[in-house]
């Protein structure tokens, strides 16, 4: 029954600001990157039609602003989430320091029912670059302390491990978005309110 | 030195006109006086005969005192401008007068040091005295006549005066000031040259149109000069494009309100003190404007025509500006009526006065501009009106949601922000009103118009738009899954963070904000860890 229902899948990105959110979500949806830097002001998102285990699920894809000047309005949208996807640059480590702020921000404004196994996702971005500061190894560490979290390493730029990360997400949000649906069917049942309206109906001729 | 020239001058003016005022030379006080009244009963209606033989005193005085750069410049109806030094015009220490002096002083090339220095003085002390009655103050003589190199060489000597003198000095400020004013006029200057061949005319800043009789309508104009009737069919007029001043063909010459809008554009300022009147002994007992005697008691005697003088012949009559308090003559004050922003923003009084051309046309340029800071000048007004308690809170709210609307993508493609296109102050500010708004305020029609504007934004934000509804609060404190926004009633909105509550979990509970809380927590933990890394390295 629930592959016949169109399927929405929200994930956010967050992540410090120039670690190359935008330009991963612009990768995997537009296949485009450029190496011009736009800071991103605010939020918006981006939709995408993919296969997941034979379903066809419609990917809405938010992108967040990292600068804090450019966050100064409110993030409802994080509720009703089915995946977070937390990006540092392998470059930087603040980045990488700062992932546990980005997570415990993220969980404490959406408040999933779950909050221990919430689907996060980490990426480790711009590996294309000579210059790398984080370790493999204590990005892995930092996952396993977290319920290990699925951890991928990137590249925007020249499309490295991207379609393979947002195969990952989607399935770990189909499964999250599943488990919802169960809790969901309450909504259904109150749909006999509109029988109530018919007899009402019935009752003034 | 120079002032014994322009006495000469002035002497020689005064022997050629009681030559041909020969009836009056006894009765007159001063032979400068005679002019005046030549200049008098023009305005009363003996207009064109009396015109003929001023213009006749004019010409003579220019061959007379053809040494004489100022007379020269100033057109015959000018010529008691000779006395300038004599008495204390209206307002004896504004700038521009000032200014018009160190002017003088830059042009006349005999700027020695010393005289330079006093003149900048005054300048720098005029300066401090305040700017605000500039342009209300006797217009400078013969600078709309300056030629462009003239103009540009001021401009030289000015910026090697800035040079000369102490950085972020007064003086140097003061200069500056100059120099920007000499830089605006040079533009004017360019303009004029390009333009003249379209008809318009530039005088003291005025765009004049030339309007050819016969007019379609028969208007009923009045000359801003002369304040006679502009008969349409037969006479040849001119208009402002810019302040809507009005004269005669024949009066353009004589024209010398400075064109309001060199005002507007240089300092866009009301004068708020409701009708600063002083009194006709300050004005010398002269109009501010054109400096015609006026006193409410008629003058003793016979005047040039040997008519005993009356109070309705003189056509003396001082008339009140109720804007900036100063006297005028009927011809430069026509009774014009209107609202007064001093009045409004201190007694919330909306009853037209009485006010000057001048100030007249300076007010309705004015309008529209956002110039009244209310909540510095006048706080209790919100209180005291309430549509304009309601019209402030939904300005602040406005400004809230442009923030929305100028992140989101669809709003801006729906040019959204356009609805407030004809009030384009409430985009940027929420303080800043014009005397239009405040107008409307009273009216009841800017409640409406921006209630309309705030439901069709809020509309988008909270209901059509996912991306604006997305950038929505939960409040963190009850957790109810309802999205609540900072322009919403009820909520309280983070100093600190800009974080959005439920006023009633705010106030109820906490008193704190949890997020502030969360950020403070975190700084801590890092400068520990911190302290801990640097102690495991050492």
């Amino acid at each position: 029954m629930a592959s016949r229902k169109k399927i929405l899948l929200k994930v956010i990105i967050l992540g410090d600001s120039g670690v190359g959110k935008t330009s991963l979500m612009n990768q995997f949806v537009n296949k485009k990157f450029s190496n011009q830097y736009k800071a991103t002001i605010g939020a918006d998102f981006l939709t995408k039609e993919v296969m997941v285990d034979d379903r066809l699920v419609t990917m809405q894809i938010w992108d967040t602003a990292g600068q804090e000047r450019f966050q100064s309005l409110g993030v409802a949208f994080y509720r009703g989430a089915d995946c977070c996807v937390l990006c540092y640059d392998v470059t930087s480590p603040n980045s990488f320091k700062s992932l546990d702020s980005w997570r415990d921000e993220f969980l404490i404004q959406a408040s999933p029912r779950d909050p221990d196994h919430f689907p996060f996702v980490v990426l480790g971005n711009k590996i294309d670059l000579e210059n790398r500061a984080v370790s493999t190894k204590r990005a892995q560490q930092w996952c396993h302390s977290k319920n290990e979290v699925p951890y991928f390493e990137t590249s925007a730029k020249e499309a490295i491990n991207v379609e393979l990360a947002f195969q990952t997400i989607a399935r770990n949000a189909l499964a999250q978005e599943s488990e919802v649906d169960i809790g969901h069917e309450f909504p259904d049942q109150i749909k006999l309110s509109n029988d109530n309206k018919a007899k009402q109906d019935a009752c003034s001729c | 030195m120079s002032e014994d020239t322009v006495w000469s001058a002035s002497d020689a003016a005064n022997i050629y006109i009681s030559g041909v005022v020969a009836g009056a030379s006894d009765v007159a006080v001063s032979v400068t006086h005679t002019v005046e009244e030549a200049v008098h009963s023009v305005a009363t209606g003996m207009g064109d005969v009396v015109h003929s033989m001023t213009t006749g005193v004019g010409g003579a005085v220019h061959e007379v005192t053809s040494g004489v750069r100022r007379l020269l410049s100033s057109p015959p109806g000018n010529s008691d401008d000779l006395d300038d030094g004599e008495y204390p015009v209206v307002l004896p220490a504004t700038p521009r007068n000032s200014s018009s002096s160190f002017l003088d002083h830059l042009q006349s090339d005999q700027s020695p040091g010393t005289d330079s220095e006093i003149a900048a003085e005054e300048l720098v002390i005029n300066d401090e005295l305040g700017l605000t009655e500039d342009h209300f103050a006797q217009p400078e003589e013969g600078h709309y006549t300056q030629s462009l190199e003239e103009l540009e060489g001021s401009v030289e000597k000015c910026k090697s005066l800035i040079l000369q003198c102490e950085e972020s000095s007064t003086r140097r400020r003061a200069l500056v000031h100059k120099l920007i004013q000499l830089r605006l006029r040079v533009q004017e200057a360019k303009e004029s040259a390009e333009v003249s061949t379209s008809g318009i005319l530039f005088l003291m800043s005025h765009q004049l149109q030339p309007l050819k009789p016969p007019l379609t309508r028969a208007s009923k104009e009045f000359c801003d000069q002369c304040a006679h009737i502009i008969w349409g069919v037969i006479h040849v007029s001119y208009v402002c494009l810019s302040c809507g001043y009005r004269c005669h063909g024949r009066c353009v010459n004589r024209v010398r309100r400075r064109c309001a809008s060199v005002k507007v554009n240089e300092d866009p300022s009301y004068i708020l003190n409701i009708c600063p009147e002083v009194g006709l002994s300050a004005q010398n007992y002269r109009c501010a404007e054109c400096r015609r005697l006026i006193t409410n008691t008629h003058q003793k005697g016979v005047s040039c025509l040997g008519d005993p003088f009356k109070k309705e012949n003189a056509w003396c009559e001082p008339r009140r500006c109720d804007y900036n308090g100063l006297y005028y003559c009927p011809a430069c004050h026509w009774n014009s009526r209107m609202v007064l922003p001093a009045r409004v923003v201190h007694n919330w009084d909306f009853e037209e006065r009485v006010v000057s051309r001048q100030a007249k046309q300076f007010l309705l340029l004015m309008k529209n501009k956002p110039v009244l800071h209310l909540e510095k000048i006048n706080p209790y007004l919100f209180k005291y009106v309430d549509e304009l308690g309601s019209v402030k809170k939904l300005r602040e709210d406005l400004l809230i949601m442009k923030q929305y609307l100028g992140m989101c993508r669809s709003a801006q493609e729906s040019r959204m922000l356009r609805q407030l296109e004809e009030r384009q102050h409430f985009i940027e500010t929420a303080y800043m009103y014009s005397l239009q708004d405040l107008l409307d305020v009273n009216s009841g029609y800017l409640v409406n118009y921006l209630k309309k504007i705030h439901e069709s934004f809020s509309e988008h934000i909270k209901k059509e738009c996912l991306v604006c509804q997305g950038k929505g609060y939960i409040c963190e404190i009850c957790d109810v899954s309802e999205i609540i926004f900072p322009f919403d009633g009820g909520v309280v909105i983070c100093s600190g963070c800009s974080t959005v509550l439920h006023h009633f979990c705010y106030t109820s509970r906490s008193t704190t904000c949890p997020r502030c809380l969360r950020q403070e927590a975190r700084k801590k933990q890092e400068l520990c860890r911190g302290v801990s890394v640097d102690e495991g390295v050492l």
